[in-house]
C-alpha cells in the first residue's frame, strides 16, 4: 500500500475512534433532571454560626444547586460557584452568604437530601416534593454531616 | 526576492525545551477541559524520541512549572498541602512511567512513516488507562478514603474521567506525534542558503 493510501486510511480511522470514544463519553454521563411538575421542599444552609432557612410553597426547580440559586436570588444573599462544561455539565459551590471553600481548614460547602450525603454534581441531583436539602459547610465526612 | 528555508536539526536539549514549552502551555491553556491535555503525550515522545536522562526530565518540568502556575494562581490553598504532595508523587511518577514505556516501546521504531504514527497512538490508549488507574489509586489514597470512600467507588467515578482522557490522548498522538517526529527527522526551517540541488533545479 502507497503511503499516502495508508495515511489517509489512518486518518479515516482515527476521526472515526475519536466520534466512538465521544459517544462513549456521552453515553456514561448521567442525565440532569428534567423539569417536573412544581414541588414543595425545604432548603436549610449551614454556615460557620449562621444558618439560613428557605421553604417556597411551590417551586419548579428540582435540583439542589437549582433551588438553592433560587433562595439566593429570593433573599440576596452571595452565591458563588465554578461551572463546568461539557461533559460533566455541573457546579462546584465555592461561597455562600460571604462563606468560602477553606482548603486550609478542609472546609467545603456540600449538601445533602433528606439526610444522605451528596453522591453527584448538585445540578444532578434531582429534588422531589417534600425532600429536604441541606447545604453544610464542614470537613468532609459522609453521613455524619447530615445530621 | 523569494526567502530561502534550510532546515537545520536541533539537539536534544533544545528539542526537550521545545517539548516542555508546548507542555506547559498547553496544560494551563487546556486547564478548562479536564482530562484534555498534552503532557502524556509529550512524555511519549520524550521517552520514544529523545531517551535518556530527558525520559524523566521532560515530563517532570513540565508538571513542575505548569504546577507552580496551577498552585499558587487558580488554587491557591485550596487544598491541604500532604494531599496535595502525595497526589502529586502519582501523577510525577505516572507520567515518568509512561515515558520510560514510551521509550521501550517506540525507540526502534523512528522512521517517518504513518505507520509510525498509527502505533504511537495505539500504545498511548493502554498507556493512558494505565496511567489513570495508578493515579486514581493516589487519589483514593490521599484524598477519598480519608472521605471514606471506598477504592471500586474511585475507579467506578474515575471511568468517565478516564474516557475523556483517552479522548485527548487519541486527539493529541498524531498531532504532537507527526509534529515531533517531523522535528526529530528533518530539524526546524530557518532562513538560509537552499542546497546546492535545489539552486540548480530552480535555474
Amino acid at each position: 500500500m502507497r503511503e499516502r493510501t495508508k495515511a489517509l486510511a489512518f486518518l479515516g480511522v482515527w476521526v472515526l475512534s475519536l466520534g466512538l470514544v465521544l459517544a462513549a463519553v456521552a453515553a456514561v454521563q448521567p442525565a440532569r433532571p428534567s423539569p417536573g411538575a412544581p414541588l414543595g421542599a425545604d432548603l436549610v444552609i449551614r454556615g460557620e454560626g449562621w444558618t439560613i432557612e428557605y421553604s417556597p410553597a411551590r417551586t419548579s426547580n428540582n435540583t439542589a444547586f437549582s433551588l438553592l440559586r433560587e433562595a439566593n436570588v429570593t433573599f440576596g444573599f452571595e452565591l458563588d460557584w465554578v461551572e463546568y462544561g461539557w461533559p460533566y455539565e455541573d457546579v462546584f459551590v465555592t461561597s455562600i452568604n460571604g462563606t468560602r471553600n477553606d482548603g486550609s481548614r478542609n472546609l467545603w460547602w456540600q449538601y445533602c437530601v433528606n439526610g444522605a450525603y451528596a453522591s453527584q454534581g448538585a445540578l444532578h441531583q434531582e429534588v422531589r416534593d417534600g425532600d429536604i436539602v441541606l447545604w453544610v459547610f464542614a470537613p468532609p465526612g459522609g453521613a455524619e454531616l447530615c445530621r | 526576492m523569494p526567502l530561502n528555508l534550510t532546515y537545520r536539526k536541533l539537539p536534544k536539549p533544545a528539542l526537550a525545551l521545545l517539548m516542555i514549552v508546548a507542555g506547559v502551555a498547553g496544560r494551563i491553556l487546556l486547564a478548562s477541559a479536564p482530562n484534555v491535555e498534552p503532557v502524556l503525550i509529550l512524555s511519549m515522545l520524550a521517552g520514544m524520541l529523545l531517551g535518556g536522562i530527558y525520559a524523566l526530565v521532560v515530563p517532570v518540568s513540565i508538571m513542575a512549572l505548569s504546577d507552580v502556575y496551577f498552585y499558587f494562581v487558580p488554587y491557591e490553598g485550596m487544598y491541604p498541602a500532604f494531599s496535595i504532595l502525595g497526589l502529586a508523587a502519582f501523577v510525577y511518577s505516572g507520567y515518568a512511567f509512561v515515558s520510560l514505556m514510551g521509550g521501550f516501546l517506540m525507540r526502534r521504531r523512528l522512521v517517518w512513516r504513518t505507520r509510525t504514527i498509527a502505533i504511537l497512538t495505539t500504545i498511548s490508549v493502554p498507556l493512558t488507562i494505565a496511567y489513570d488507574a495508578w493515579t486514581a489509586f493516589g487519589n483514593w489514597l490521599f484524598i477519598s478514603a480519608p472521605l471514606g470512600q471506598t477504592l471500586p467507588q474511585v475507579y467506578a467515578m474515575q471511568v468517565p474521567f478516564t474516557l475523556i482522557h483517552v479522548f485527548s490522548s487519541l486527539l493529541f498522538a498524531p498531532i504532537l506525534g507527526t509534529t515531533f517526529l517531523a522535528i526529530h527527522t528533518f530539524g526546524v526551517p530557518v532562513p538560509g542558503e537552499a542546497p546546492a540541488e535545489a539552486r540548480q533545479d530552480s535555474q
